[in-house]
């Protein structure tokens, strides 16, 4: 049996073939072509920009699982992710920067650094577990603001070597906005396809689960601290692959990486985008950091426009832009269908 | 059951206190293998309590419950309901918006101990689907399988709430008041779809239709303000004039 998550966390019982939408192999062509736009039209600025957007998408992905299913709201993600981009950024500068390292550094950054907050937190939920993650998250702040000598403190960390792959024939430079662009989308789908394989594995029903009826889940045998562990656990992996790419896109990782405002922005761009969507942490991401680029060469004031933006998300469109936007042009295809 | 069987849940001296409010004291009694024992008393008696601290949801103040002999008082709800100590709740805790199969599958799978898989559960969650159908099948509501729960009648939602806890294989089951709101047809039919479908099971049942209780269970043991006031047969709760009491009057005798 199939399912997808559509928003509400509710399974999607029909079999595939009834659903009114393409098949799969259309829609990944589509999607790889609207991919490939950017390389024909965007300048290096622009690419380096939308792997930006991608590889922040990404944590914010890893945040809607923890968000969207299970329930858990945290103001300490930016952990798992700036950890990661700092471990990435101090092993480049003794182990070079071969990205399946970088990679490989930051998703065991990001697992153990969601290892230490699951033991705080496991055992909590809601608020607590939101003032908890806070704490856990200002701590490791404090750490690398104050750790000079490895981090760099307030000024943080810059001029790595440059990210490169090793393959059999080659190795290839990604210091270029094509290269950078190419890395950061490949990362954004192996994490799209990662979360969604784990929201609708039994474990991911079992967090789902734990998020609707905590009562019924221990009735039903189910440990929740370790369901929730395990939620941590995968949410870590993929905020520090993204994290482990961070640095190398503007050549720079400072403390802000790992502060709470940095974990309070991600819940934003998943608010935007759509809490428990997955796709919908990419175009909060890529709505939060335009408004933040562009608007912010007009007016200073550019979080008052986030603040609207948000706002008006919550108030309109409750289930994220996506999903707001789809709803309004399905009501209007029904009333054309109608008349 | 015979004397020298180890009961397959022994409850000794269990007693309970929210604040100043005694809620149950010194309760003690057991459920032989393979028995169904009726738990009636008028409302606030401590029966749900009693549940409650059997299936780990509350820990007593004092006494001991152990589980096919063995002491269980402070295990974690999750290991004992993965032992075979199951329960259902008075509300049903059915997943509304999940189809009747996966609400069944969920419970399948924390059996099988599949309940966490991510990468390569595969043929785990097909296996924990067939066994959901397999229960539906042998409930006739093998149609339903796809609904979401929340699209059956009341009447269907109560069995299948009980069939999520037979998904379990449980090795006793606790009923909390699985009957209520039912018809008396719909709650004898709930009663059979139990005792067909639990293998080597050994159940206690709350209920506050003293018809069923008396017609389904091998004893009757009744609370009252947190006591055990008697523990024995149908009939001879019946007769018992404290049990009477307990219920205010009303006749045991004429209401079976």
């Amino acid at each position: 049996m199939s399912s997808i998550a559509d928003g509400t966390g509710r399974v999607e019982t029909r079999p595939a073939s009834e659903r009114r939408s393409l098949p799969m192999t259309a829609r990944v062509a589509l999607l790889a072509l609207s991919a490939a736009v950017p390389l024909l039209f965007a300048g290096d600025y622009q690419l380096r920009f939308l792997a930006e957007i991608l590889i922040i998408g990404t944590a914010v992905l890893s945040l809607d699982l923890l968000v969207g299913f299970g329930g858990l709201v945290s103001l300490g993600h930016a952990v798992f992710f700036g950890g990661a981009a700092y471990a990435a950024a101090i092993a480049a500068q003794t182990l070079g920067a071969d990205i399946v390292v970088m990679l490989a550094v930051g998703i065991a950054t990001g697992m153990a650094s969601a290892l230490l907050m699951g033991v705080v937190v496991m055992r909590t939920i809601a608020l607590f577990f939101l003032i908890l993650s806070l704490i856990v998250g200002q701590i490791v702040w404090e750490v690398v603001f104050h750790w000079r000598e490895v981090t760099g403190g307030a000024d943080g960390l810059r001029g790595f070597p440059v990210l490169k792959l090793h393959t059999g024939f080659a190795t290839i430079p990604l210091n270029n906005g094509v290269a950078l662009y190419l890395a950061a989308l490949v990362l954004a789908f192996a994490a799209f396809f990662t979360a969604r394989s784990f929201v609708n594995a039994p474990i991911g029903r079992a967090l789902l689960g734990t998020r609707e009826r905590q009562l019924r889940m221990s009735a039903l045998g189910y440990s929740i601290p370790r369901i929730r562990l395990m939620a941590l656990l995968a949410s870590g992996a993929i905020a520090g692959a993204a994290g482990a790419l961070y640095p190398f896109v503007n050549q720079y990782v400072g403390p802000n990486a790992v502060h709470w405002t940095m974990s309070a922005m991600m819940i934003i761009m998943l608010v935007i985008g759509g809490v428990g969507s997955l796709y919908g942490a990419f175009i909060g991401s890529a709505i939060y950091l335009g408004i933040q680029t562009y608007v912010s060469s007009y007016t200073d004031r550019w979080q008052l426009v986030v603040g609207l933006v948000f706002v008006l998300t919550v108030m309109i469109m409750p289930k994220g832009v996506v999903a707001g936007l789809k709803a309004a042009f399905g009501r209007r295809k029904d009333a054309e269908g109608r008349s | 059951m015979s004397a020298h069987a180890v009961p397959a849940l022994a409850i000794e001296g269990v007693a309970k206190s929210f604040g100043g409010l005694k809620v149950l004291s010194d309760v003690s009694v057991t459920l032989g293998q393979g028995e169904c024992l009726g738990l009636i008393g008028p409302n606030g008696a401590g029966k749900t309590t009693l549940f409650n601290i059997v299936t780990g949801f509350l820990i007593p103040d004092h006494g001991r419950v152990a589980f096919a002999g063995e002491d269980i008082t402070r295990a974690k709800p999750d290991v004992r309901v993965r032992a075979g100590l199951v329960r259902t709740f008075q509300k049903s805790m059915a997943f509304p918006e999940l189809s009747v199969r996966e609400n069944l599958a969920l419970a399948a799978r924390s059996r099988a101990g599949e309940g966490y898989g991510w990468f390569g559960s595969r043929k785990a969650v097909a296996a924990a689907d067939e066994a959901a159908d397999e229960l539906l099948a042998r409930a006739q509501l093998r149609d339903r399988a796809e609904l979401p729960v929340a699209g059956l009648s009341y009447g269907e939602q109560r069995i299948v709430d009980v069939l999520v806890s037979l998904a379990m294989r449980p090795r006793v089951l606790l009923l909390d008041e699985p009957t209520a709101g039912l018809s008396r047809a719909e709650g004898e039919h709930l009663i059979e779809v139990v005792r067909t479908l639990g293998e080597d099971l050994s159940t206690i049942l709350i209920a506050h239709d003293l018809d069923i209780v008396f017609g389904v269970c091998d004893r009757v043991a009744v609370l009252d303000l947190g006591r055990l006031i008697a523990c024995d047969t149908p009939d001879a709760i019946k007769a018992h004039e404290g049990a009477q009491a307990a219920y205010l009057g009303a006749s045991l005798g004429e209401a079976a």
